[in-house]
């Protein structure tokens, strides 16, 4: 480790523990998502989003109630338990 | 025949089967003979044909299979039991299925969460009970490629019950009933193996393997004896017999957990006197807990063909003047010694529990303890609310259907589930993913039965106070509000089985997967300051025990080291 004379900066912005490859693609995906969506509002004010204002009206009537929310968790939670069984016996 | 003998004939039916099969059991199996174990063993075995032939019967898949078709099965039991909830207090949450032809009205929720729930709990018990009878009898099992293969079979029975209760039509009841008795066929098969493993067993059996056995056998004497004595006595013994078969499920329960605990501790149960008291008060007492009359809509379908002519729940009549009331007095009398024996099992295993230290540590145990701290409070409050709808007042029925979830979710199934965890790394030789997030799935869980609980009794007692008020036309908001909150926290209940079945899925291979315990107490044990014999002798130690002492080097705060030596 090299000297530092100043505030002992160096040992904390040196750190051995980098975030995991991963989550920095996700966190950074999120942001440019929100940076777009920002910025396609200022530049076409009033118009709605392509594709995606399109389907959801589809869905109004059908998931109105907040159970599907749940219902929404519980399907991501069964599908994952599948894959991981999937994968499971996949790799042994 | 008055409902009393009919009360009393059934119970000495159901004794009377138990005490001759025990007591065959315990002369050693010999009455099978060798010409029936060896057609039985044909059946579980080539008498399948190519069926046979299907799975490889490596030694601990078919408990491992069990395990994991039965955590599956609870997470799906899970959210139907949260779907009816919810649909509960906005019965139109679900119309826009009725588009597909979907119709999620009236019980469409409520009988597959049952089937889905007791199914997924009796595979995991299942699971466990065909790696411990193996391991205490010293012998393999005894067709292990036919025991992999119920459990498709039983899971096939589950879906089919599910599928079939969703088309409320004579088709849908008969694929219902087809998916009822499928799964009773695959756990009679279950039966015959596990038969045939403990007639190979050269010692006698261990009080987990009684609790097993009597438990299995049990649930079907207990259908046997409804059946019997036939429909004129159906209004009440068709429910006499439903809280046979919870009290037979907590018999083989309690066997789990009898040998969960030592098995992952090093620790054994603290009194012997209890767990062989907890055997016989199970069998001779009766189960108060999961009572409703709700589930008539289930017991319609299991028992389809037999035209019950059961059309509300029990009911036996109030002692008055004029009335005989020796029924009342009997069930009253036999589901209050229930009690007692509830809190000896729970006094035990938390004991055990408490001085492995493991509590907080270990999911398995934390979530055993969770039970069994559940357990005596959830069985009281059932006593109440039961004796209440059976004796006629209906003062609390408002109450009864969240009684029953409390009691089926924060007791039963968390020590049917616990027992199965701790059992895991010696029946697969997998150790769950990891512990920590396997407490917090635990956490979430508790919390979530408990705030789900608590709330919808509020919400029940509300609506109470509002009918004794007198205001029978009117509604409670109070009670109206309540119950989506009481929804919303069960959903802690769905995500804390989801987080334990990903746990266990993705669990890792285990470098040491031999038990580090014998049932017969431990190898070495370590004294640290003065103990008596009778502590010692509580704490499991035998006469073969080898004892040390820590020579006081460890000064370190803690609780009372009291385990074995690693």
């Amino acid at each position: 480790m090299e000297e530092d004379s100043g505030f002992g900066l160096l040992d904390y912005m040196r750190s051995d523990e980098e975030p995991e490859l991963r989550r920095m693609a996700i966190a950074m995906g999120s942001i440019i998502l929100l940076i777009f969506l920002v910025l396609y509002d200022v530049l076409y004010p009033g118009h709605g989003f392509p594709v995606l204002s399109d389907v959801i009206p589809l869905l109004s009537g059908v998931m109105d109630s907040t159970i599907w929310f749940f219902i929404l968790g519980i399907m991501i939670g069964f599908f994952s338990l599948v894959a991981s069984v999937l994968v499971g016996a996949v790799k042994e | 025949m008055n409902i009393m003998d009919t009360i009393i004939l059934m119970m000495l039916i159901f004794w009377g089967a138990l005490l001759v099969f025990a007591w065959r059991l315990r002369a050693g199996l010999g009455f099978l003979g060798d010409a029936v174990a060896g057609m039985t063993g044909f059946m579980l075995g080539k008498a399948l044909g190519p069926g046979a032939t299907i799975l490889e019967g490596r030694t601990g898949t078919a408990s491992a299979s069990w395990i994991n078709h039965g955590i599956v099965w609870l997470f799906i039991g899970a959210s139907i039991t949260f779907i009816d909830l919810w649909l509960g207090h906005s019965p139109n949450a679900l119309y826009s299925l009725q588009s597909w032809s979907w119709d999620l009205t009236g019980n469409a929720a409520y009988t597959p969460s049952i089937m889905a729930t007791f199914g997924g709990m009796i595979m995991l018990l299942i699971g466990s009970s065909l790696h411990i009878i193996p391991r205490m009898a010293d012998t393999p099992l005894s067709n292990e490629t036919n025991a992999g293969l119920m459990a498709m079979v039983f899971t096939g029975g589950i879906l089919l019950f599910v599928i079939g209760s969703q088309f409320q039509n004579d088709i849908g009841n008969l694929i219902a009933f087809a998916g009822y008795n499928i799964p009773a066929l695959a756990a009679l098969a279950i039966i015959a193996n596990l038969l045939l493993t403990i007639r190979k067993q050269t010692t006698g059996l261990e009080a987990p393997q009684w609790f097993i056995i009597i438990g299995l056998v049990g649930w079907f004497v207990s259908s046997i004896t409804f059946v019997v004595l036939g429909p004129d006595a159906a209004p009440h013994t068709l429910w006499i017999s439903e809280q046979l078969h919870i009290g037979m499920f907590l018999c083989l329960i309690f066997g789990v957990v009898y040998y969960a605990i030592p098995s992952t501790t090093g620790i054994p149960i603290p009194s012997r006197s209890l767990v062989a008291l907890t055997l016989v008060g199970t069998v001779v007492t009766v189960s108060p807990m999961g009572y409703d009359p709700a589930s008539l809509s289930f017991l319609e379908l299991a028992w389809l063909p037999l035209d019950l002519g059961v059309t509300a729940g029990a009911s036996f009549p109030p002692c008055g003047a004029e009335t005989d009331c020796t029924s009342s007095l009997v069930i009253t009398t036999l589901m209050a010694l229930s009690i007692p024996v509830m809190f000896m099992f729970s006094t035990n295993v938390l004991t055990a529990i408490r001085r492995s230290g493991a509590i907080f540590e270990d999911t398995a145990l934390t979530l055993i303890a969770f039970g069994a701290f559940m357990l005596p409070i959830m069985s009281i409050t059932s006593l109440f609310t039961t004796l209440d709808a059976m004796s006629g007042s209906n003062e609390l029925s408002a109450a009864i259907g969240s009684v029953r979830i409390g009691a089926v979710w924060g007791a039963i199934i968390p020590l049917a589930l616990g027992g199965a965890l701790a059992i895991i790394p010696d029946a697969t030789g997998k150790d769950l993913e990891s512990q920590s997030s396997g407490i917090r799935a635990i956490w979430i869980l508790g919390l979530g039965i408990v705030g789900a609980f608590m709330v919808s009794m509020m919400s029940d007692f509300a609506e109470i106070s509002f009918a004794e008020a007198g205001l029978e036309e009117g509604f409670s908001s109070t009670a109206a509000e309540l119950r989506p909150i009481a929804s919303v926290l069960f959903y802690g209940v769905v995500l804390g089985v989801l987080f334990l079945a990903q746990n266990v899925v993705r669990g890792t291979r285990s470098v040491d997967t031999e038990p580090e315990f014998s049932i017969l107490g431990p190898s070495r044990y370590v004294i640290s300051g003065s103990t008596s014999v009778r502590d010692l002798l509580t704490a499991g130690v035998t006469l073969d025990t080898i004892l040390t002492t820590d020579d006081g080097i460890d000064d370190s705060v803690g609780p009372t080291k009291l385990s074995e030596e690693e």
